[in-house]
């Protein structure tokens, strides 16, 4: 193997010691996607660090990278085996979006929009313009993304908020989205954007962009924004009092709890609410790119968008409508299984789906530090709820496949469930106000394509879960993907029924959410000093994260039976816990917190389980808590944050080790 | 952060000496107490030595092109050796103050070709010598640990870690951090000499070099707690100056009687509160740790303070959640209430010797407690334990080399204490090095050696986003380039961080060499900026390009601006203080101008009168 890389090679070993850990956890569910849509890696050299920021083909049908290292690689056929890697330019500071036009390159650097030009043809770039600039303080957390492209060669670029213990605009515009001219004319665009590092535009040129669960933020979504918009973040406010400011809003007029931000936009007509809500570790952690599917060659979902996410490494699916002049729609599994952190999507000529990866800092569930993946339709029909369209009474979902009309038509083969979060400055929501829906009638429509759903209890506002576990097609196959969440901010006009009355009391009753649930056992989660322990405790640990979702202590001893007084500081900018388990059963822990849904936020993601043995509870950024238990019998526990998709990485080891001598007690 | 300089006199018991209240000034308070200063308007800080090598100047000059060079003027405040071409007529000069453990900063320069060292202790040399673009470097040279006499167990010299050193002629500064042996009662030696830390040029060259004998040709081949501290006279011409020590002994303040109590829940708004609530437990304690509480709880220790002796103590807290110093009862430093539990906080008391009550309170937020001082004669000291205080995570360095082709990378870097979110860093092969902005298109540093540490870019989330210099800066004023002047009394536009829209059409070109053209226009005039290696790989030459539609006649472009510009004997120029030179100006009309401007000197070049024009010069450090 080639090593020519200057620096230290750390990050690649790291990689190597993951590879066994991504063989177990590559799921079930992909291998079953894979038969529809195959995942095919793009040859990477041994010397270039790909951690990928942009993607854009050029005219020539070559593949321009942008690197977070602050290259940009030409590679010429990408869809070979054999692709050739070119360095087309350097030394740019982490760009993260790649776009092409006209012969030029364009993307952002932290600080600025640049315009990369080869104009003596050489294969390099050798005229690097600054388009446009913008104050920095300086924060690690003040990403810039863009350039998007719209039609009339305008462009838009997003600023990142600032960390400082919270999103923060600490400079004008932090928190915007800008759009910019090629001759430098800047117009501020829209706000309320916290972590904006995927934007686009859907068939009609509308622009959407993806939004990550933070401060303000319950839970990822993609919100379609529009001149003037606010779109939740009240941080980029500070600047609405600018001259140029399409907004004049002001920050003072968001409280700090809101409650629901559904309710509270009909107060504050420029608050833009979400089009689409991925609920948080179902539907991925952290939303990115977003690209409209543009042809029939890459399956039957043209016109919908694929939204990519970062934590999950996966890709997920959204089919838009407009009821009453605003859009809204639902989200639904696509394809997981990706080899790292996805950030950017493109389309190839031969229209399967380019995915970039990096997880440097941010990890993700895909174990590889960077990657560049295509994904290709098998020209295999997939079983798949196609598309949901909400009606006055329920919903009609649209399958790719003729259903078989038997199962489609039980109404038990459906279950729908409304839930929400709250509008707050605190990092994340609960989920709120669950309730479910009952399913009063199924009907089969369209020769089998199609199922009227009619549904009591739906709430204008909230998001909806819809199941469809019972449903098979004509031949007999199960859905690919049973579960889709509808964002039901417009019920369309037209019958309706009497919800109150109707909703279905017994599900899932009480279950309204608990932000200070701390897993299902309360006796896993001691946190005040047992009455018993006259001594206190025989051994007090400290564990605190570091950068990059680690645990800064990644082995810990303590004797068997002793009294330990275990504290875990969440000194991160993200959510997260610390589980103990059984020996060799963190992975499998782990795993299990990904799979709890929508409980998962109520029970702080720890998995009902044996082998769940102490456990703290989720704890929000900049808290600490400790719990007291007595050691174990000897042996090598694993401890693992379980909030989902941290537990790859975010791990240690508790050794337990024999006492030493017998003593009195 | 702010940093202050200030400077004050004031006559102490030998009448000469004076104190030079260098303190460093954080916007949470003065980080420093100050240091002494080796009064230097006279030798009466100086052993009498009969040789007449060494004498009082008050500037000097040494040409850089001849070795051997240096002259002074008539003045005070620069120490000079010149020493007689019979080695055998020269002396070493010795303070009259003897000491131990110490801190020593000063300013040095070098002829060409000269040999010197200081000696600490008189016994332990660190190295001075004309290194300057030398590529291999060894025990002999500038900032190296020289070789001891021990012959038995020879102490061979350390090499400087790197080469840090600047032209002759030039002003260079040391940092030392020395630890002198200790002995026991019977006067055996116990632990060896060690120098802690050297910086030269603000590079750290030498750190933990233990020296188990004294260097040869050291004051004396004994070892001793104290001895004096020596500059080597007798090898070449040398010059200092700003000569300022804190000199240790072994006094300890020290926590007595020590009682905490545990409040559970927080109070962080006002600690008065504390006094109505009952503890949730208390003890003894002979130990200061935040261990002694629970996170979200407040911890407060009281105890007796044993103040070892008179004068001005410094106190230092660095805590995750709101924490108070007070000495009786009053409140000697107090963090704001921050969490960032790696940022210091500082106050300043004057003490007596003898017992004080103290009071340490913390809400705990984060776990972490860290409580230090520094008193008269005693170094930085940590009062909690270790396990009182988290470390900060630091990446391993990650380092970017230049090999066949110069590189480029843009990214944030330090400049003059701040943080230059327009940066780009470019190394040019044969080690020499440049950082220019891309807002202003300035100049703003430049270095030999190699290119960049990216590990705080690029491991992790890279939470600094520095790029750091693998060598000694030299830092320019930041102030940009070319200017239309009305006249040459017209201030120059102050244009640090210029607003968006006054430069246009603005960016790089990649020559073929690879070698970036900064462009922009400003005005109306389209300027051009290249900087390559100069001869040798001395320095830079920058080469600035002007075009117009019409002729222009009153551009002007700013070398650069400092604390005191100079025109030197062979024509080159002498920027702030001598920190680098200017020379071989070319492409101007008439003289260059050294003007004062608000404490600053400036030096300007007028531009011909016509549509295009190029003018040039070097930057040789």
């Amino acid at each position: 193997m080639k090593m020519n890389v200057p620096y230290s090679l750390n990050i690649l070993l790291l990689l190597c010691l993951t590879c066994s850990v991504f063989a177990q956890q590559s799921s079930d569910q992909a291998a079953k996607e894979s038969a529809f849509y195959a995942i095919k890696d793009v040859p990477i050299p041994d010397d270039v660090i790909l951690e990928v920021g942009g993607l854009a083909f050029t005219d020539d049908d070559q593949l321009g990278v942008a690197t977070r290292h602050g290259e940009i690689w030409m590679i010429d056929r990408p869809y070979s085996a054999q692709p050739k890697y070119n360095l087309f330019a350097s030394g740019l500071h982490e760009p993260l979006w790649l776009s092409y036009r006209n012969g030029a390159f364009y993307t952002t650097q932290r600080s600025e929009l640049t315009k990369l030009t080869d104009t003596d043809h050489d294969g390099s770039a050798d005229l690097y313009q600054t388009i446009y600039s913008w104050p920095l303080s300086g924060n690690y957390h003040e990403y810039s993304y863009g350039p998007l492209f719209l039609p009339n060669g305008d462009m838009l670029v997003t600023l990142n908020l600032s960390w400082i213990g919270h999103g923060a605009s600490l400079r004008k515009w932090r928190g915007w989205m800008l759009k910019i001219t090629e001759d430098g004319k800047m117009e501020p665009f829209a706000t309320g954007l916290r972590s904006p590092a995927g934007f686009g535009v859907n068939a009609e040129g509308d622009i959407f962009y993806a939004e990550n669960q933070g401060d303000w933020i319950g839970s990822g979504r993609i919100t379609h924004l529009e001149k003037g918009d606010f779109a939740g973040n009240p941080e980029g406010l500070r600047w609405s009092g600018e001259p140029n400011s399409p907004l004049n809003l002001k920050m003072d007029m968001i409280p700090d709890s809101v409650g629901l931000m559904y309710d509270f936009a009909k107060e504050i007509p420029s608050l833009k609410i979400p089009t689409v809500w991925f609920p948080h570790t179902i539907m991925g952690i952290s939303t990115s790119a977003i690209l409209s599917i543009d042809n029939d060659v890459f399956g039957p979902f043209k016109g919908q968008l694929l939204v990519g996410d970062q934590g999950h490494s996966k890709v997920m699916r959204v089919f838009l409508e407009k009821v009453n002049g605003e859009y809204q729609g639902a989200c639904f599994p696509f394809r997981e299984g990706f080899s790292s952190g996805i950030l950017r999507m493109a389309w190839g000529s031969d229209h399967s789906l380019f995915v970039g990866m990096t997880s440097r800092g941010w990890a993700s569930t895909g174990p590889e530090d960077y990657g560049l993946q295509r994904l290709m339709y098998n020209n295999k029909m997939p079983f798949e709820m196609k598309a949901i369209r909400a009606t006055s009474n329920g919903f009609e979902i649209e399958y790719t496949q003729p259903v078989d009309p038997k199962t489609a038509s039980n109404a038990s083969a459906y279950q729908v469930t409304g839930f929400t979060y709250s509008y707050h400055s605190s990092y994340g929501s609960p989920i709120i106000n669950q309730e479910g829906c009952a399913i009063v009638k199924a009907e089969v429509m369209d020769g089998n394509r199609k199922v009227r759903l009619y549904v009591s209890g739906l709430r204008e506002g909230y998001i909806h879960e819809l199941k469809a576990p019972g449903v098979k097609s004509l031949q007999g196959n199960a859905l690919l993907h049973k579960v889709a969440y509808y964002t039901l901010n417009n019920l369309p006009e037209g019958e309706g029924m009497d919800h109150d009355m109707m909703v279905a009391q017994e599900q899932n009753q009480g279950n309204t959410g608990n932000a200070t649930a701390c897993g299902a056992d309360p006796a896993k989660n001691v946190t005040t000093q047992p009455a018993d322990w006259a001594n206190g405790p025989d051994i007090t640990i400290t564990i605190g994260t570091k950068p990059g979702l680690k645990y800064d202590l990644e082995q810990i001893e303590v004797p068997e039976g002793s009294k330990v007084k275990l504290t875990f500081n969440n000194n991160d900018d993200m959510l997260h816990n610390l589980v103990i388990t059984n020996p060799g059963k963190g992975d499998e822990v782990g795993k299990k917190a990904m799979e709890m849904g929508l409980d998962g936020a109520q029970l702080a993601y720890v998995p009902q389980s044996e082998d769940v043995l102490f456990n703290t509870c989720l704890l929000q950024p900049e808290t600490s808590e400790s719990i007291y238990f007595v050691a174990p019998k000897a042996g090598d526990y694993t401890y693992v944050c379980t909030f989902p998709g941290h537990y790859l990485n975010m791990r240690g080891m508790m050794k337990v080790t024999g006492r030493a001598s017998a003593s009195g007690d | 952060m702010l940093y202050k300089v200030q400077l004050f006199c004031l006559l102490i018991i030998t009448g000469a000496a004076c104190t030079n209240e260098q303190e460093t000034e954080t916007k949470n308070g003065s980080s420093s107490l100050p240091a002494t200063t080796i009064g230097l308007d006279n030798l009466n800080a100086f052993q009498v030595v009969q040789a007449t090598n060494w004498q009082i100047a008050g500037d000097v000059y040494a040409n850089r092109h001849e070795d051997q060079n240096l002259q002074p003027t008539e003045g005070a405040g620069v120490l000079v050796n010149l020493p007689a071409k019979n080695a055998g007529e020269n002396a070493n000069l010795l303070t009259k103050l003897e000491h131990g453990d110490m801190d020593l900063e000063l300013d040095f320069l070098m002829a060409k070709g000269s040999n010197s060292g200081i000696y600490l202790q008189g016994r332990y040399e660190v190295q001075l010598l004309d290194s300057w673009l030398k590529k291999e470097l060894n025990y002999q040279d500038c900032g190296a640990v020289y070789q001891g006499i021990d012959t038995r167990n020879r102490f061979a010299g350390h090499a400087p870690l790197l080469n840090a050193a600047k032209a002759p002629g030039l002003w260079q500064h040391l940092k030392i951090r020395f630890k002198a042996p200790q002995f026991d009662e019977s006067g055996k030696k116990i632990s060896n000499a060690r120098f802690e830390e050297v910086y030269l040029n603000g590079e750290l060259v030498q750190q933990q070099v233990e020296v188990s004998s004294p260097t040869v040709s050291a004051l004396a081949n004994d070892e001793k707690p104290l001895g004096p501290l020596m500059l080597q006279g007798d090898h070449g011409p040398v010059a200092f100056k700003d000569i300022r020590y804190k000199a240790y002994d072994h006094e300890q303040l020290a926590l007595k009687e020590m009682e905490f109590e545990v409040y559970e829940g927080m109070y962080e708004a006002s600690i008065d509160t504390l006094t109505m609530l009952k503890p949730d437990q208390s003890g003894k304690t002979d130990t200061l740790s935040q261990l002694l509480g629970n996170e979200h709880s407040q911890l407060s220790v009281r105890g007796t303070m044993e103040v070892p002796r008179e004068g001005d103590y410094l106190f230092e807290v660095k805590a995750g959640g709101p924490a108070w110093l007070f000495i009786d009862d009053k409140m000697v430093v107090y963090n704001g209430g921050t969490h960032n539990f790696g940022q210091g906080f500082y106050g300043k008391q004057y003490l007596k010797a003898g017992n004080y009550d103290f009071q340490i309170v913390y809400a705990n937020y984060s776990r972490s407690l860290a409580l230090s001082y520094e008193g008269p004669g005693i170094p930085w000291t940590t009062l909690t334990t270790t396990a009182s205080a988290r470390k900060q995570w630091q990446p391993d360095s990650m380092v970017d080399l230049v090999n066949e082709k110069p590189k480029t990378q843009r990214g944030f870097m330090m400049h003059e204490g701040e943080k230059d979110e327009y940066a780009i860093a470019v190394g040019i092969p044969g080690g020499i090095n440049y950082a220019y902005d891309l807002k202003n298109y300035n100049l703003l540093s430049a270095w030999h050696g190699q290119f960049l540490d990216v590990s705080e870019m690029w491991v992790e989330r890279g939470e600094p986003q520095l790029e750091k210099p693998l060598g000694a800066i030299v830092e320019f004023s930041g102030k940009p380039a070319a200017a239309l002047l009305k006249g040459n009394n017209a201030n120059w536009p102050d244009s640090v961080n210029a607003d968006e829209g006054i430069l246009k059409n603005r960016g790089y070109r990649m020559r073929k060499n690879g070698l970036p053209v900064f462009f922009y226009t400003r005005e109306g005039v389209q300027v051009e900026d290249y900087i390559y290696p100069a001869e040798n790989q001395s320095g830079l030459t920058r080469e600035i390009t002007f075009k117009a539609g019409t002729p222009v006649s009153d551009l002007y472009i700013l070398v650069d601006s400092g604390k005191a510009i100079e025109k030197l004997p062979d024509g080159s120029y002498g920027v702030n203080n001598k920190m680098y030179y200017i020379e071989n100006l070319k492409g101007f009309q008439g003289e260059p101008e050294i003007r004062q401007r608000d404490g600053s000197a400036e030096l300007l070049l007028k531009a011909n009168a016509s549509a295009s024009n190029k003018i040039s010069y070097s930057i040789i450090w």
